[in-house]
């Protein structure tokens, strides 16, 4: 039923006047209604009739008239003029078309008095003539509202401002409403692993081996010992045994809770560290921690080392304040601010700092890889809530060693482990609900991006394209998907069953954004896939033999292993350090010297890179300034100054799927000559999409005119540098020999 | 000979400049009369050709020997550590004699020898024909003429003898002309666009100072514009900044006052001269080469370097030049100070953005043949040669490939030739080893009997193109003559890591995606001949069974396929081939095959990858 979204698409801009609005002579579409089309569940609030909307500021003043509307689940825009269908694209949304914003996507509001811009929010006295909206998504609509009636402007303006500005209650999310009113679906099939069941964490440590030394616990169920931790984790097998049930009361804080497991049975573990102010306690908690890390530290479990990344990493605030500072870049309004920005674009991207916390991102994580594959090491990521940057690290490191996680359905599946359900608070941090600025943090786009970064390293590596990891970081704001929308499990759980008993129906079904059918028709989904992707081929027996091998001796000779003496004394001395450092008493560098740590790191990392890439094998990103990048693809797709016609990434990409579809076509008529059905005359030619034309903004935004540039760019930044002295522009003529 | 004191030391240490592990490769130090050879322990070979060494280096004592850090033209880094101070010392000298040579007939390509007879030499240097390519343009026509005005380079020394101009600009006018300008390179034809019968001309600035006029040099502008009926207007490119041609008045030189010519539109375009140019590239490669160079380090580097901005500034007037002719259909005529760097590359891209053949490997070699040689661009002083002028060094060239190499990133399916193809020809101009880019000027060439006694590059490169085609060039992308538009956004250019890093291993990504293309690309045309030979086969089979066609033949011959395809895979690899042939009996500078060859070895990932495409096919 989604799929006739497509009625209600509103149209593209065909009317293009090249006067301005007020010089129009409006006739009032009497004999045409245009009508939003409305998902199940969705309600108009508010419209507004006659508002142009431009095509892009660019001062030529071109756009469409068209009806502005607000609903419970989106702004949209509806143009008056149809659009004909020939020209539909390729790569369209089903649920939010190309004029609709949904009022969690909507970053910033602003009204324009007199040609001066003002932000809009709280109660307005006086209403603008223009409103212009920057979407998180990185789209940016003016709207002139000067040809529309004061009431509906009145009431449109409000009306957005009000319900996309002011905080929320969560019950009030659209989901619900959509849940309740949408058809129950049959529940698709889907291979993503959603980590709800102790059935699915006991298989991932089966995948991964860990099961040796780790054990499934229920103690949670019911969130007895946490509302912050899964119904169900995983933890050290003999841990729930030496611990009494004192560690229970402590909200799951100081709990090792195992993430991965790597194939030489080395484990990547986070655990939430102790509010700073716990001072009474402090004193009983070394002993009681004392008994807990003996047991986890004593073989067979490998010599555990741990990484406060709080120290380590920059803080949640800073990283929010590179990406307001980085997204402000993408946001233009008009032409002339894009070339204002182009001038200095480097220092620019510099100042916001944004790359340079991906790559310390990318660093921390190839470090903690070292450790884990080199050193044979455990190491127990701690952060205070271990849910935020816990989560992009240990993500990033299984991308990096577990080919799975390269997969479409793996890197699903992870998001679901150790995001959705390993209790990053989505709600909080993307600030679904307005409720507070101060927790906002930019924590999931920093780990897409740098996914990204690692996708754009090395394509062929991964199962998935960049337009899959775009639609994924859009995702996030659709409030239809219950994935992104929730602090954790048990808030989810708590209102889902509040709900349901309400509602006095059949329980209903939250969508979870992994079902792309829902967002995306088939044709378009082939765009999320990598066809550069190869399968990991079927290890020989032989090979998978000696692995397992290999584990059965780790096993059997667990206490004889050569953990030598100094070791030892080492790791009770790092007990002491984790002590400390769990009662919040921060010790800047622990355990190794840094010098030691990062030539280990340096000689790994540079010995790796001297090596062949296995795509199915060890993964580690560049992470010198040069090799880390702008995500183009995410952050320019709607500027038209930005475009490159028949160029760019999207160039390759077409080019590809073109080659696959050849080789498709060859194999069906070599099948249709083998069964002998195929007439003779099968040297069909195959036919190419077309595409050497297309825009390097593809598939996001449709092929643009040119835009209008400056006869001669070069001019504007010449203006803007420090007149050199004429002196030293004198050289020319100086070495007119030399000089040419 | 006489430079070199000691030819071998042993126990040589050769460190990485991007790796803190002091895993050194320790192995044997060779000198040569043309190289300086390194051999590790792993028995890798590690070439040095004495004309690419821009720099040596003898650092203070350590106690494990002598640092000698060695800096090439083609910006490769070496850094040895030699254990005896005297060892290091000699080494040292003679490699600051061999690098610098002071005769052209010291340079390698006088000594080169690839074992060719006679006639391919000959041959080798009539491939590319610039009167074929100003053929291939439309000239001579009713509009332009060959003049022989040049014929004994007396009106010109720095342009070569044959060049074009209007049919109306008669010789007085062109002597004339010629007089009014620097160094007397007066406005000639570069490139014609037959489609709007526009021209690129190209000449050097004139000699105004502050008032002075030239009634024929004028009449040489009018003559011009002339030529092009569509358009009666012209464009005049001044390529430098105002500020700099405007101190050039005060040497009686400067640029065209747009009173004193009719038709004409004057524009500055604002390239920086060769020595901005130069200390640009000098800040950025300390940049580049700082180990563990964060992101904000690197931009702010990058922007203080302003080397893109430079590129983008070269690129830019390119494209406004390309945009006069397709748009206005106005003929362009552009200059700098002597019209032979800035000129030379806003002509040759300009060329490049209009006309599709030069995206080809045998356009390119006839752009640059064309744009850079045969018009006087001081390879020799600009790439130092021969021990000279440090401040007539600059990277004007490099630019230019830089500038390409941008456009083959904007535009992945326009070019024919891909990066290799750029890095190589690169390599070449520095390394003095074929006679193309020897000398300043064609009348020096001459002088120096470089076809006689030296090879050319062009068929060395042709003979291997293979290795320089771009899997993803698609011929159709752009009819012939329509205009490659390129986005000269900042935000679109990129650092070259692959010219500036291309010795730096570390810094590598050691499997590209086109390499997987090239790959595939040799798979399906291998498969495809699988499939003719098996066709062939069903034919004579079923002609011998003479009977109707069972299932039985097709299906015993399907698995044949298959097992086939799987044999396939070793021969396809890229690289197995990589013992170049181009240096004759030496691998010096082996930068791309030594990657292809490290791995090729052990390529799972493409293994698998070609099973994945083999299972789709068969």
């Amino acid at each position: 039923m989604l799929s006739k979204a497509a009625g209600g698409r509103p149209a593209k801009p065909s009317f293009v006047s090249y006067v301005s609005p007020e010089e129009i002579h409006i006739r009032e579409p009497a004999g045409k209604e245009v009508n939003p089309y409305l998902l199940p569940g969705e309600l108009l609030l508010c419209e507004a009739s006659t508002v142009f909307k431009y095509v892009q500021e660019d001062g030529s003043n071109r756009g469409t008239y068209g009806k502005l509307v607000c609903t419970n689940f989106k702004v949209a825009f509806l143009g008056y003029e149809s659009a004909s269908d020939d020209n539909e694209p390729q790569f369209k949304n089903k649920v939010i078309g190309e004029s609709d914003i949904t009022l969690h996507c909507i970053d910033q509001i602003y009204g324009v008095y007199d040609e001066k811009k003002k932000s809009l929010y709280g109660q307005l006295k006086k209403y603008p003539e223009k409103l212009i909206i920057y979407s998180k998504d990185f789209r940016v609509f003016h709207f002139c509202l000067r040809c529309t009636k004061e009431e509906e402007v009145k009431r449109i303006v409000s009306g957005i401002v009000h319900h996309s500005q002011t905080p929320k209650l969560l019950k009030r999310l659209f989901l619900f409403s959509y849940a309740s009113a949408a058809p129950n679906s049959p529940d698709a099939k889907n291979r993503t692993v959603m980590f709800d069941t102790f059935k699915d964490w006991h298989e991932e440590l089966e995948r991964t081996k860990g099961n040796v030394k780790y054990e499934v616990v229920s103690v949670n169920e019911g969130y007895r010992v946490s509302e912050k931790l899964p119904l169900y984790f995983v933890v050290p097998k003999s841990f729930l045994k030496s611990v009494t049930e004192s560690i229970l009361v402590h909200q799951g804080r100081g709990i090792p809770i195992w993430c991965w497991s790597c194939h030489n049975g080395a484990a990547l573990l986070k655990m939430s560290a102790f509010p700073k102010e716990q001072d009474d306690s402090a004193l009983q908690m070394p002993k009681l921690l004392d008994g807990i890390y003996k047991t986890i530290h004593a073989p067979p479990y490998e010599v555990l080392k741990m990484d406060d990344l709080s120290s380590s990493l920059p803080s949640l605030q800073d990283i929010q304040t590179a990406y307001t500072r980085f997204k402000q870049l993408f946001l233009i309004d008009n032409s002339i601010h894009f070339w204002d920005t182009d001038v200095k674009w480097f220092s620019l991207l510099e100042s916001t700092n944004w790359l340079e916390i991906i790559r310390r991102c990318l660093k921390k994580s190839v470090e903690v890889v070292e450790q884990l594959e080199r050193q044979t090491t455990n190491v127990l990521l701690i952060e205070e809530n271990a849910s935020d940057l816990c989560c992009v690290i240990s993500s990033l490191v299984q991308v990096m060693m577990d080919s799975y996680c390269r997969t479409k359905f793996g890197f699903q599946s992870l998001i679901q482990k150790e995001w959705v359900i390993g209790g990053h608070s989505f709600l909080d941090r993307c600030n679904h609900l307005r409720k507070s600025d101060k927790e906002e943090a930019p924590v999931f786009l920093l780990f897409l991006d740098c996914v990204w970064q690692l996708v754009q390293q090395y394509p062929p590596a991964f199962e998935f394209t960049e337009t899959y990891l775009t639609v994924l970081s859009d995702s996030l704001y659709i409030p239809i998907f219950s994935t992104f929308f929730f602090n954790s499990q048990h808030q989810k759980d708590t209102i889902v069953s509040g709900e349901s008993h309400n509602a006095q129906s059949s329980p209903f079904r939250l969508l979870t954004v992994w079902d792309w059918s829902v967002q995306f028709e088939p044709k378009a989904q082939a765009l999320l896939n990598n066809p550069l992707y190869a399968e990991k081929p079927k290890p020989d027996k032989s090979q998978r033999k000696t692995t397992r091998f290999k584990h059965h001796r780790q096993l059997s000779l667990p206490l004889t292993q050569t953990k030598s003496s100094p070791k030892r004394g080492f790791f009770r001395e790092e007990t002491d350090h984790l002590i400390k450092n769990i009662l919040g008493k921060r010790i800047s560098k622990l355990i190794n010297s840094s010098e030691e740590l990062h030539s280990n790191f340096r000689e790994f990392y540079d010995s790796w890179h001297c090596k062949p890439v296995d795509f199915h094998g060890l993964l580690l990103p560049h992470i010198e300034g040069p090799e880390i990048k702008v995500w183009t693809q995410r952050y320019l797709r709607w500027i038209p100054e930005a475009q490159l016609l028949g160029g760019g990434t999207v160039a390759i990409a077409t080019k590809f799927l073109d080659v696959m579809e050849e080789v498709q076509k060859l194999q069906k008529q070599m099948d249709e000559e083998h069964s002998q059905t195929a007439p003779e005359d099968a040297d069909a030619v195959p036919t190419l999409r077309n595409s050497a034309r297309l825009s390097s903004l593809f598939p996001f935004a449709l092929l643009q005119r040119h835009s209008l540039k400056p006869v001669l760019p070069t001019s504007t930044w010449k203006d803007l540098e420090d007149e050199e002295d004429l002196a030293k522009r004198d050289d020319e003529f100086v070495e007119l020999s030399g000089a040419d | 000979m006489e430079h070199i004191r000691t030819t071998k030391v042993e126990q040589v240490k050769l460190l990485d400049r991007f790796s803190t592990n002091n895993k050194s490769l320790t192995g044997t130090l060779y000198l040569t009369a043309t190289h300086l050879l390194f051999i590790d322990s792993g028995q890798k070979e590690t070439w040095i050709l004495h004309h690419h060494i821009a720099a040596v280096e003898k650092l203070a004592l350590t106690t494990s020997g002598c640092p000698l850090v060695i800096q090439c033209k083609n910006f490769r880094i070496v850094h040895f550590i030699v254990p005896r101070e005297r060892d290091c010392h000699d080494i040292y000298n003679s490699l600051l004699q061999l690098s610098r040579p002071v005769r052209y007939d010291e340079l390698y390509a006088f000594s080169y020898n690839p074992k060719q007879k006679e006639s391919e030499q000959v041959k080798g240097w009539q491939l590319i024909d610039l009167a074929e390519e100003y053929k291939r343009m439309g000239v001579p026509n009713t509009n332009w003429q060959l003049s022989d005005a040049n014929r004994d380079y007396k009106v010109c020394e720095t342009y070569p003898r044959d060049l074009y101009v209007p049919r109306i600009a008669s010789k007085p006018i062109i002597v004339g002309s010629s007089k009014f300008r620097s160094k007397g390179r007066f406005p000639v034809l570069s490139y014609y666009h037959k489609d709007k019968e526009a021209a690129i001309c190209r000449c050097s600035q004139p000699l105004s100072g502050f008032s002075a006029r030239c009634l024929e040099d004028e009449h040489m502008l009018q003559a011009i514009s002339k030529a092009n009926p569509a358009n009666r207007y012209m464009y005049v490119m001044d390529t430098r900044p105002k500020l700099n041609a405007m101190a050039n008045r005060a040497a009686g030189k400067g640029y065209e006052n747009e009173d004193n010519y009719s038709n004409i539109r004057f524009q500055f375009v604002g390239i920086e001269n060769i020595h901005v140019m130069r200390s640009s590239l000098q800040k950025l490669l300390e940049v580049s080469g700082i180990r563990g160079l964060s992101v904000n380090d690197f931009l702010s580097g990058l922007e203080n370097s302003g080397w893109l901005r430079h590129i983008k500034a070269v690129l830019d007037a390119a494209v406004v030049l390309a945009k006069a002719i397709v748009v206005e259909n106005a003929s362009v005529l552009v200059h700098c100070s002597d019209g032979w760097d800035r000129t030379s590359q806003v002509c040759s891209l300009g060329a490049l953005l209009l006309d599709s053949y030069y995206r080809t490997i045998k356009g390119f070699m006839v752009l640059i043949e064309k744009d850079w040689i045969s018009f006087g661009h001081k390879f020799s002083d600009r790439c130092c040669q021969l021990d000279g002028d440090p401040k007539e060094i600059s990277p004007v060239f490099t630019q230019f490939l830089e500038c390409v190499w941008n456009l083959t990133e904007q535009f992945p399916q326009a070019f024919e030739y891909n990066e290799a193809f750029l890095l190589q020809i690169h390599e070449h101009v520095h390394s003095c080893q074929f006679g193309n880019f020897l000398g300043n000027c064609q009348k020096e060439r001459e002088e120096l009997k470089l076809r006689e006694k030296t090879y050319s590059l062009w068929p060395f490169l042709l003979d291997e193109q293979k290795k320089y085609l771009n899997p993803l060039y698609n011929p159709d992308f752009s009819r012939k003559l329509t205009l490659l538009e390129p986005n000269t956004v900042s935000l679109n250019f990129k650092f070259w890591r692959n010219m500036y890093h291309q010795f730096d291993r570390t810094m590598h990504p050691r499997q590209s995606v086109y390499n997987l293309i090239m790959d595939m690309n040799e798979q399906n045309k291998q498969l495809e001949r699988d499939m003719k030979e098996l066709e062939a086969k069903i034919k004579v089979r079923n002609k011998q069974q003479n009977a109707v066609l069972t299932k039985e033949p097709l299906q015993s011959v399907h698995p044949t396929l298959k097992t086939q395809c799987f044999k396939k895979d070793q021969p396809l690899l890229p690289g197995n081939d990589a013992i170049r042939t181009i240096e004759g009996s030496n691998t010096a500078d082996n930068r791309y095959s030594e990657y292809m060859e490290e791995f090729s070895k052990a390529e799972p990932a493409v293994v698998s990858l070609e099973y994945g495409v083999a299972r789709m096919t068969c």
